[in-house]
């Protein structure tokens, strides 16, 4: 039980992390966020104007995942059922990036295997936050 | 007896906490599901006149699934405000934002992008949202 706490706050440390980074950089410097998105999801958008004003609100969303997962780390037993949420957010992501996998190969060329890690990333997330929250419960 | 009502009874700033929570929700499903609405969505909730091509219709799924992901902690929230406190402060941060992006959006961005023109209409918007903010700050500060 000390394993999952131990790797749960070491995986939310990261989301939280990249979370408040990642949205940060989206809300201010949309161009730098659009590389960045290159480079961790190998994105390739066409149209920019609309995808960089887009940026800004869900940088806004992303900042406050974070801070909300930063919260969580004070107390995560006290924050066990904010903590368990992070795996619906995770599985929503899954969830798409599973259902539109074809898509997402032909709109932004995230190749399969880009895919398929990411998906494995947020897996262990999902995994982490729920053992963690039923051995709390 | 009265003690009792008030452990059990919702309070009028939980009721806020839960609207704010139903309506990020309810957009968060309807851009994962119903993302015809989109261009709609955009115009009614975001003054935002909407190009949907192939890649902004795909962009809405990570987009929804934060939206929806917000409207679920703000519930959280709402059923112990003085045990979230620090989750409200989250929120309210998040509200603060959205002003400056909204002031920001009106005043700078691209006409073609904007879906009101009208500056009355964006003003009452942006009030809407920073007495929000104001009222998420009366419930981040109230005592325990």
């Amino acid at each position: 039980m000390q394993h999952i706490s131990l790797l749960t706050t070491l995986y939310l440390l990261f989301f939280s992390i990249y979370h408040v980074m990642t949205g940060l950089v989206s809300i201010f410097f949309p161009d730098t966020a659009l590389m960045i998105y290159r480079r961790i999801y190998g994105i390739h958008p066409i149209e920019l104007k609309q995808l960089k004003l887009t940026f800004r609100p869900w940088g806004n969303l992303a900042l406050t995942v974070g801070l909300i997962g930063f919260v969580s780390l004070q107390d995560m037993v006290l924050y066990k059922e904010i903590i368990i949420m992070f795996s619906v957010l995770l599985l929503i992501r899954i969830g798409y990036r599973t259902y539109f996998q074809k898509k997402l190969k032909a709109l932004f060329k995230i190749t399969y295997s880009q895919n398929i890690c990411m998906i494995i990333i947020q897996l262990i997330g999902v995994a982490l936050f729920t053992l963690f929250y039923i051995t709390h419960i | 007896m009265t003690e009792q009502k008030s452990n059990t009874s919702i309070t009028f700033d939980q009721i806020l906490l839960y609207i704010i929570a139903i309506y990020h929700m309810a957009l968060g499903i309807m851009g994962i599901f119903f993302k015809s609405q989109a261009v709609l969505i955009a115009r009614s909730f975001f003054s935002f006149n909407l190009d949907y091509t192939s890649q902004i219709k795909w962009i809405i799924n990570p987009f929804a699934a934060y939206v929806f992901i917000f409207g679920i902690f703000v519930w959280v929230a709402a059923t112990n405000p003085s045990k979230y406190r620090l989750v409200i402060w989250a929120i309210l941060g998040l509200f603060v934002i959205r002003v400056l992006q909204r002031g920001f959006f009106i005043l700078f961005a691209d006409p073609s992008l904007k879906a009101i023109v009208d500056p009355t209409q964006n003003l009452i918007h942006l009030l809407i949202v920073a007495a929000i903010s104001v009222w998420l700050l009366k419930i981040a500060l109230q005592k325990k």
